[in-house]
């Protein structure tokens, strides 16, 4: 009895709530209505301000980020000899779920930077022959990020949409760009083409400096790939 | 007849009050990343993702970088959060987060524009000035939860989203830019080194080929 008696008031007291409310906002419309009638509006201006009332002032908008603020610490310089020679950058949507059931998703776009050491580059010559072999160690994924700015999210289930997912996804996206590119032999062979080709812009005019008689290889350690 | 008047006036009150952002259709999505119960992320692959949609769209891009240095940094964004506009966003106020994370920014030279002059036994290398080659990269693991005052029941609280965070974290990474193009010690030292690897070439071919030049490099400027 008890239970009931205190469902009923709080029945009560939503519709109130929701009446009061409903009330209110047919009170503005009514305002606004009348207002423009007496601006004498035409019907199209009208339904523009009804529409940006309604959208501005009544549903609304989010706020904006304003006034971010930061002063970054260097905390370490690395000496670091990458050669890179091709940039794949991904545009994906990485899944979320929890238990099984999709809870959010993040499109993102992500980068693949591949190259070589450029410290592994050596030239051996072969007098008898008159050939200058540059030999290159095979390219490998230098880099895989993410760019934050890209980040949009879907979410199912609105609850997700915290400040600490929101710190997570970009290592979840981070996962998903490695996942997907990790076993990609079609990057890894156009990065070994494109690499050819720099190396032969960057380095064959010094080659021909001191071997002006001489022909020149472009070859892989490890592969049987031949000029 | 009070229970069908109080549902359709919430009806019409949900119909005019909320804020629809309704997206296209996801595509497809080729992975899938599973969150248990500890929020474990666990990555399995996706069984019920139509393989006809459109493939993630990838570009290539032949570059021709030679990197030589890696600054790293840690940063911490503070940023602020507007209060809302609409009945929702009543009483909100102006509302201040925190992100502290890692990043590093990778200096070096555009090699694609280095050039050789030689005039007589002087060897003239001109190279680029050094600059930041790419983006400055967040690095994922570092990315502490946000901080942010908690909730009250008794206020209408700006809600921070996870939009937002990495809003502010690219934002901030524009100081990390700048803190590094005022340093002209990094980018000094960043040509240098690739100064050094272009001497480790010549070297070389110097060495098996007993030629040697007077090698002069040459700043070339923007």
């Amino acid at each position: 009895m008890l239970i009931f008696g205190q469902k009923k008031r709080s029945h009560g007291l939503l519709i109130g709530v929701i009446i009061t409310v409903t009330v209110i906002a047919m009170a503005f419309i009514i305002i606004f209505v009348i207002k423009s009638v007496n601006q004498r509006k035409n019907a199209s201006d009208v339904m523009d301000d009804a529409r940006s009332f309604l959208e501005n002032d009544l549903i609304g908008h989010e706020g904006d980020i304003v006034n971010v603020d930061s002063a970054p610490n260097l905390n370490e310089i690395i000496p670091t000899w990458d050669l890179r020679v091709l940039k794949y950058h991904y545009n994906s949507i990485c899944t979320v779920r929890e238990n099984h059931h999709r809870v959010y998703y993040i499109n993102y776009e992500g980068t693949v930077d591949l190259g070589i050491d450029s410290r592994e580059i050596s030239f051996d010559e072969d007098d008898e022959n008159k050939i200058i072999t540059i030999k290159l160690p095979d390219v490998q994924i230098i880099q895989s990020y993410v760019d934050t700015a890209s980040l949009r999210f879907i979410f199912i289930d609105d609850s997700y949409d915290t400040p600490e997912n929101g710190a997570e996804a970009l290592s979840l996206c981070q996962e998903d760009l490695i996942r997907k590119t990790g076993d990609d032999q079609n990057m890894l062979n156009m990065a070994r083409t494109s690499c050819r080709q720099v190396v032969e812009a960057m380095l064959v005019p010094f080659v021909e400096l001191y071997y002006p008689d001489y022909t020149y290889i472009i070859e892989f350690r490890g592969l049987s790939e031949v000029d | 007849m009070k229970r069908l008047l109080s549902l359709f006036i919430m009806f019409s009150l949900l119909m005019t009050l909320s804020s629809c952002t309704r997206n296209e259709s996801i595509g497809n999505s080729s992975s899938d990343q599973t969150t248990d119960e500890k929020g474990v992320v666990e990555t399995e692959e996706s069984t019920d993702v139509d393989e006809s949609y459109l493939p993630d769209e990838f570009r290539i891009q032949q570059i021709c970088e030679l990197a030589t240095v890696e600054c790293y940094y840690n940063n911490v964004a503070v940023a602020t959060k507007e209060p809302g506009s609409g009945l929702s966003h009543w009483m909100e106020e102006d509302t201040e987060f925190w992100v502290e994370y890692s990043a590093t920014a990778t200096l070096g030279v555009d090699a694609s524009r280095i050039t050789i002059d030689r005039r007589g036994n002087d060897l003239y290398i001109y190279m680029p000035p050094a600059m930041i080659l790419g983006d400055i990269v967040i690095d994922p693991e570092s990315v502490d939860d946000p901080i942010y005052r908690p909730d009250e029941a008794l206020r209408n609280d700006v809600e921070i989203t996870s939009s937002d965070v990495n809003e502010a974290m690219d934002t901030a990474n524009e100081d990390i830019r700048e803190l590094i193009l005022a340093d002209p010690y990094l980018l000094e030292s960043a040509y240098l080194q690739a100064q050094s690897v272009i001497q480790q070439y010549i070297d070389q071919l110097s060495y098996i080929s007993g030629i040697t030049y007077e090698v002069h490099f040459e700043s070339l400027t923007e």
